[in-house]
């Protein structure tokens, strides 16, 4: 019976790291989790990882799970100390240990519920239980218990050691007293002292029947392969990352769901969050929708400073990030085609040291446009701004028109009003007339630079997801 | 297990608080400064008054105690003897903790310092075990009657009647013995993880007493012995692992040892200080006698009422047969009470008579009256007409404002249940005025429940309350009270 995995990943789909510093996922999740992130998956893989993700929203499954992931870290603990031993007797004690920890290891693995991959494991670690096993590791034990300790004199100058046969210690009898007299008293722990080459050779000599029985328990199972289980730690660890920051959000009422995967490219999400907001304590984050589809696959966002075009951006990245990765997204809704790449041009800092601000620009677009470029969604946040408004925004039509020869999917967040004036569709942040005030919504609008009526909604409380939120207002009020 | 004498359950301490001018307003400072033995003794006291007990069997408690101290004078000069010794025992413990620590200074002088160090601890830990037994003799020797020693005396004796009393001062004898020349044995242990934890002393005797006399021969030779239950050990002396052996047993011991000795002293609480509370008592009972006050342990009820009562800061600067007696009255269901009078007729002195009174009844202490009955209240406060306070923060303020905002800040901080003593307030404005601006307060703090005793020159008040649930008394040229409503 083949190992089962509960994640595998192509390495050759790889995200840049600095798509992962521009959107704010460094500040959320964790470098092991980010290496797992950075590999695209294709739909099938897609597919499993999010019936496992399916299966661990459930409270008893993941529980299972983090169950799992637990014992397993003891287990690699275990196996760390075992190798820094310095002597024998730690090394034989270490070893009892570490088999020990094995064995509830490989139980955690067989006691995982669920449906899927979860339950292949499960089947595949049940496949394999040794009773035999088990009996050899509490036999161990049990002479390990036996080797209780010494007493160490003095004869003529030297030192003597002998067995200790449970001789009650001077402490022990005046914290025994103590104790029955009601007094209260501290003991003060000390850290073990790690015995050296001579006490481990005394205790050997004096224990060697024990220790020999010990071994000889141990033998048959020197060439189990530790890393059998050690490898589920870093996929493990990965779900329950994602399904803790899940949880968490969950506790702000942001939405979650588990995309729709689609054949046909296009990237569509209802009430979208950008969930790295989270971090900087962001209570009132406000939802978006995503237009990007077949007939509009690219697009430029247009607003005010401050509007929350950035966080548009990010959002549309890092939720796409996590769909591709076969992650629930932190949606109402979305259905979402598997793009094999996602990268983003931000402003750097200026520490270019030959070339200027945009020739460093140009460099960095011209590889992000290198190779098969078909299936890659772009973000780009304000490019080419580091020159006068119309060098900058020809190179900007110019890239996009490279774009859109290869289909490729993706957002321009600009300042060059120009770009209403062509072909390309636009959005824009929606600011409340009479105020100014900032609503961070973006809305469609349409090529001739007209908005829909749909702000005009949004002014009023009258725009989808305001009406949705009154409803459910309501609701919670009947209830 | 922790003793005082001035709580029955050090756990639970249920006290208020007084105002933190109350006891300057009342002049109980100054009252109780003629009457204690030194400044020390007489903060202490105030201290202690200044926290109103909230319970009934609270105040029992150290009534009955006063009362055994009154019954058996000599009692009390004992106990105090004893906690001076029980004073010495507690500086040696601090003593003793520096020179540890002294010597512990470094693992290099650990292995001799701690041997030093768990001989001295065994010393001083038989020491404050044997004060202990002596301390409950002492209190077996008088025939007292009050909860606080009878619990006290249960508690020491419990303790130094078991067996495992003796047995722990036949181990500390041992490890007494402990002393640089001898060697020791120790016990180590390994751990689930093969390493040395748990390393103990078991005696002081040597092991060499132990090893049969062939084991010993053979163990003089080069080779260990194999298949033998003794082995020479070789362990160089620049070792780590021997450093640590050698000092760890001794380091534990010390360490448990320490601990007892702090455990048998906190056992003790603090009541080498508290019998100060009740060497006050004792002497202002003594006084009270001395000018022949009457004096009365009130009973705890509903309602408050002292009958005869006797101002203590006017006996301390007059004659006790010049002074007037008077008779207080408030019941529950009253919202409070005004005092009126001309000046000189006695108001201020009645108004602190029954503070006083009430403040030493919510003590434990006996008043001077000739019987009295108590509500408890949660917290007292006072608030006397001042002269005006020109520090920077109410520097604008006129003196109007400032016991207002006085007066604002003691409603602020009192809860339901408290009492409220108001001493000629308001009476810096337009009497009118301060008169219909005080009476809605008054209503307002009823309505919170806060008890108020007030004395007042504006007379308007009289009217606004007149029919109502408020008892008013007016005070004679002769320094009697009436009552009128």
């Amino acid at each position: 019976m083949i190992k089962p995995v509960l994640l595998s990943f192509e390495k050759d789909r790889s995200i840049a790291p600095n798509v992962f510093v521009d959107l704010h996922l460094d500040t959320v999740f964790n470098e092991k989790t980010r290496a797992i992130l950075a590999h695209p998956c294709f739909a099938a893989e897609l597919l499993e990882r999010q019936k496992v993700f399916t299966e661990i929203k459930k409270d008893t499954i993941f529980s299972a799970v983090v169950a799992c992931r637990s014992a397993i870290a003891d287990f690699a603990r275990e196996i760390a100390l075992w190798q820094e031993a310095k002597t024998k007797i730690e090394k034989l004690f270490l070893k009892v240990s570490v088999m020990e920890k094995y064995l509830q290891a490989s139980q955690a693995l067989c006691n995982l519920q669920g449906e899927g991959r979860l339950q292949k494991v499960a089947e595949y670690f049940q496949s394999k239980r040794d009773s035999k096993l088990t009996e050899s590791i509490v036999q161990a034990r049990n002479l390990l218990n036996l080797i209780r300790g010494a007493k160490i004199g003095h004869l003529d100058n030297q030192h003597i050691i002998a067995k200790n046969e449970s001789e009650k210690t001077l402490y022990v009898e005046i914290c025994d007293c103590a104790t029955a007299l009601g007094l209260s008293f501290s003991q003060k722990e000390y850290s073990a002292i790690y015995p050296d080459i001579y006490i481990s050779r005394a205790f050997r000599t004096l224990y060697k029947e024990e220790i020999d029985k010990i071994q000889n328990l141990l033998e048959p199972y020197n060439a189990i392969d530790f890393d059998e289980i050690l490898a589920y730690l870093p996929e493990l660890d990965f779900f329950i990352q994602i399904e803790e920051f899940g949880k968490k959000t969950e506790k702000k009422q942001i939405p979650r769901c588990i995309p729709t995967l689609s054949k046909t490219k296009q990237f569509l999400l209802r009430e979208m969050y950008d969930f790295t907001l989270l971090h900087l304590a962001e209570e009132n984050i406000v939802p978006n929708n995503t237009y990007f589809s077949q007939e509009e696959p690219f697009f430029f966002l247009l607003g005010a400073n401050g509007g929350g075009k950035t966080t548009y951006l990010r959002s549309v990245g890092s939720n796409l990030i996590l769909f591709l990765a076969g992650c629930p997204v932190f949606a109402q809704s979305c259905i979402g085609y598997p793009f094999c790449d996602v990268r983003t041009h931000y402003p750097a800092d200026e520490r270019f040291t030959n070339i200027g601000r945009l020739e460093d620009e140009k460099k960095r677009v011209d590889k992000m446009l290198d190779g098969d470029i078909s299936d890659v969604f772009f973000l780009f946040n304000e490019t080419f701004s580091g020159t006068n408004q119309e060098k900058g925004y020809t190179f900007a039509i110019e890239t996009v028109k490279e774009l859109h020869q290869n289909n490729s999917f993706g957002l321009f967040v600009t300042h060059f009003h120009q770009v209403r004036e062509t072909k390309y569709p636009t959005l824009h942040t929606v600011i409340q007339k009479d105020n100014h005030k900032r609503t961070y919504k973006i809305t469609h609008a349409a090529p001739d630079g007209s908005s829909y009526a749909e702000d005009i909604l949004i002014k009023y409380q009258m725009d989808r997801a305001s009406l949705a939120q009154k409803l459910k207002i309501n609701s919670e009020r009947g209830r | 297990m922790k003793f005082s004498l001035l709580f029955p359950n050090v756990s639970h301490i249920n006290v208020g608080n007084i105002g933190s001018k109350t006891l300057y307003h009342l002049s109980l400072d100054k009252s109780f400064a003629a009457i204690c033995q030194s400044k020390s003794e007489c903060q202490y006291f105030l201290e202690t008054l200044s926290k109103p007990l909230r319970s009934p069997k609270d105040i029992l408690f150290r009534q009955q105690i006063i009362a055994d101290f009154l019954q058996f004078p000599a009692f009390l000069g004992e106990l105090k003897t004893s906690l001076n010794q029980f004073t010495k025992l507690k500086q040696d413990f601090k003593n003793l903790k520096k020179e540890i620590h002294a010597r512990n200074f470094g693992i290099g002088s650990a292995i001799g310092g701690s041997r030093e160090s768990v001989r001295d601890c065994s010393r001083l830990l038989k020491k404050v075990l044997y004060y202990t037994k002596d301390f409950s003799q002492l209190l077996g020797k008088y025939p007292t009657s009050s909860k606080g020693f009878e619990s006290i005396l249960n508690d020491t004796i419990s303790l130094v009647q078991k067996e495992d009393f003796t047995r722990l001062i036949a181990r500390l004898e041992e490890t007494e013995n402990v002393s640089l020349e001898s060697n020791t044995v120790f016990s180590i242990k390994l751990d689930k993880n093969g390493k040395i934890a748990d390393c103990h002393l078991i005696d002081s005797q040597d092991l060499s007493s132990q090893i049969p006399k062939e084991k010993k021969r053979l163990l003089t030779r080069k080779e260990s012995l194999l298949n033998s239950s003794y082995l020479r050990l070789d362990i160089p002396s620049y070792s780590d692992c021997q450093t640590k052996l050698g000092a760890y047993p001794y380091m534990e011991m010390e360490n448990l040892l320490l601990s007892l000795i702090a455990g048998v002293l906190d056992t003790f609480g603090d009541i080498q200080k508290e019998i100060v509370f009740y060497s006050v008592a004792v002497e202002y009972v003594r006084w009270l006698a001395g000018k022949k006050i009457s004096f009365t342990f009130p009973t705890v009820g509903d309602n408050t009422q002292f009958v005869g009562m006797t101002d203590v800061y006017l006996a301390t600067t007059n004659q006790t047969d010049t002074i007037v007696t008077n008779d207080f009255y408030m019941s529950k269901g009253k919202k409070g009470s005004i005092i009126f009078g001309d000046n000189g007729n006695g108001k201020t002195v009645f108004l602190r008579s029954i503070s006083v009174c009430q403040i030493l009844a919510q003590a434990g202490m006996p008043i001077p009256a000739a019987s009295g009955t108590i509500e408890l209240f949660s917290t007292l406060k006072t608030q006397f007409s001042e002269s005006e306070d020109t520090t920077s923060s109410n520097e604008k303020m006129g003196r109007f404002e400032q016991e207002v905002s006085e007066l604002c800040e003691l409603i602020d901080t009192s809860e339901s249940a408290s009492l409220l003593i108001l001493n000629e307030i308001f009476q810096t404005t337009a009497y009118a005025e301060g008169a219909i601006g005080l009476y809605h307060i008054l209503n307002y703090l009823s309505a919170k429940n806060i008890g108020w005793i007030l004395v007042s020159h504006l007379t308007d008040l009289n009217q606004y309350f007149e029919n109502q649930d408020v008892s008013i008394y007016k005070m004679t040229k002769e320094h009697k009270v009436i009552q009128i409503q």
